[in-house]
């Protein structure tokens, strides 16, 4: 696939966020390319573990290996893509070699790192942080300053490399293009 | 504990090193991507610390029968104060 650079607002759910000028490809790319069956209402995605090398589940907290998802259309819009790159070079490993997922309207857990596998579901795949915590992370967890988490608020960010706070935008400043996909959904439910 | 002063030296010195090792790797620029944040955080870890410390006074003189260590109480207490002082004035500016 060509690559491009795509420069992203990234916004991480604890509260510091970043601009980063990410290199990769639209994730539909890849999956036209796999021709999904009509009934495949859901991508899940699984990060690379290896045991001798990582942290144990126990001492991470959560469950490895590193598991996430998206609704079909999310997977499908434009703005999702699998990256491969940042600030013009290679990814290393601790930001999500060889292949990862960026999703820039989302929280920063969603953009899976190191993917290995992904799958087409008819059903809701589990994600790592739901288990860990299903009251404080939902499935979509996407970027809203008007649903705190359940320990800190969402309404600001820190920008790294600045020294107050700015104010955080609904889906991260991508509403015109994907508050569509949500259209009549409870964001407060649907967390 | 028949010298006080040094004792409120000793725990002086020990609440003022961090607020050295801050400003030295602030400085130097050695503190994180993430900066502020760091010290705030900082700031609200020692503020704990010292507020458990003069908490402590009490019930360490009871317990060990050292009835002098009365004579650091303000003093902790008083580097808690500042020290909460600051951490909570900086989560209200940044």
């Amino acid at each position: 696939f060509p690559l491009e650079e795509r420069i992203y607002r990234f916004r991480c759910v604890e509260g510091w966020s970043m601009v980063i000028p990410w290199v990769g490809f639209p994730l539909k790319l890849l999956l036209d390319n796999v021709q999904p069956l009509g009934n495949a209402r859901y991508a899940a995605f699984q990060s690379h573990y290896d045991p001798d090398v990582m942290q144990s589940s126990f001492a991470a907290g959560i469950e490895f290996p590193y598991v996430e998802g998206l609704r079909m259309d999310e997977a499908l819009h434009p703005l999702t893509i699998l990256a491969v790159g940042l600030y013009g070079k290679v990814l290393p490993n601790q930001n999500g070699a060889p292949l990862r997922l960026v999703v820039p309207w989302k929280y920063g857990f969603k953009s899976i790192k190191s993917v290995v596998k992904i799958t087409l579901l008819e059903s809701e795949p589990p994600t790592t942080w739901n288990l860990a915590a299903p009251n404080e992370y939902g499935f979509y967890s996407n970027v809203n300053p008007d649903v705190p988490h359940r320990r800190w608020s969402q309404a600001n960010e820190r920008r790294i490399g600045e020294i107050g706070m700015r104010k955080t935008l609904m889906f991260n400043g991508y509403a015109e293009e994907v508050a569509g996909l949500y259209k009549g959904m409870d964001l407060r439910t649907y967390f | 504990m028949r010298n006080v002063g040094f004792y409120k030296l000793l725990f002086s010195v020990s609440a003022a090193t961090p607020l050295f090792l801050l400003v030295w790797d602030g400085w130097r620029g050695q503190l994180g991507a993430n900066p502020v944040e760091f010290v705030l955080r900082t700031f609200g870890v020692l503020t704990l610390i010292f507020l458990l410390l003069t908490l402590a006074v009490t019930p360490a003189r009871r317990l060990f029968h050292v009835n002098e260590l009365i004579r650091i109480r303000r003093m902790l207490a008083l580097w808690s104060f500042f020290l909460c002082r600051v951490a909570s004035l900086g989560l209200f500016l940044f």
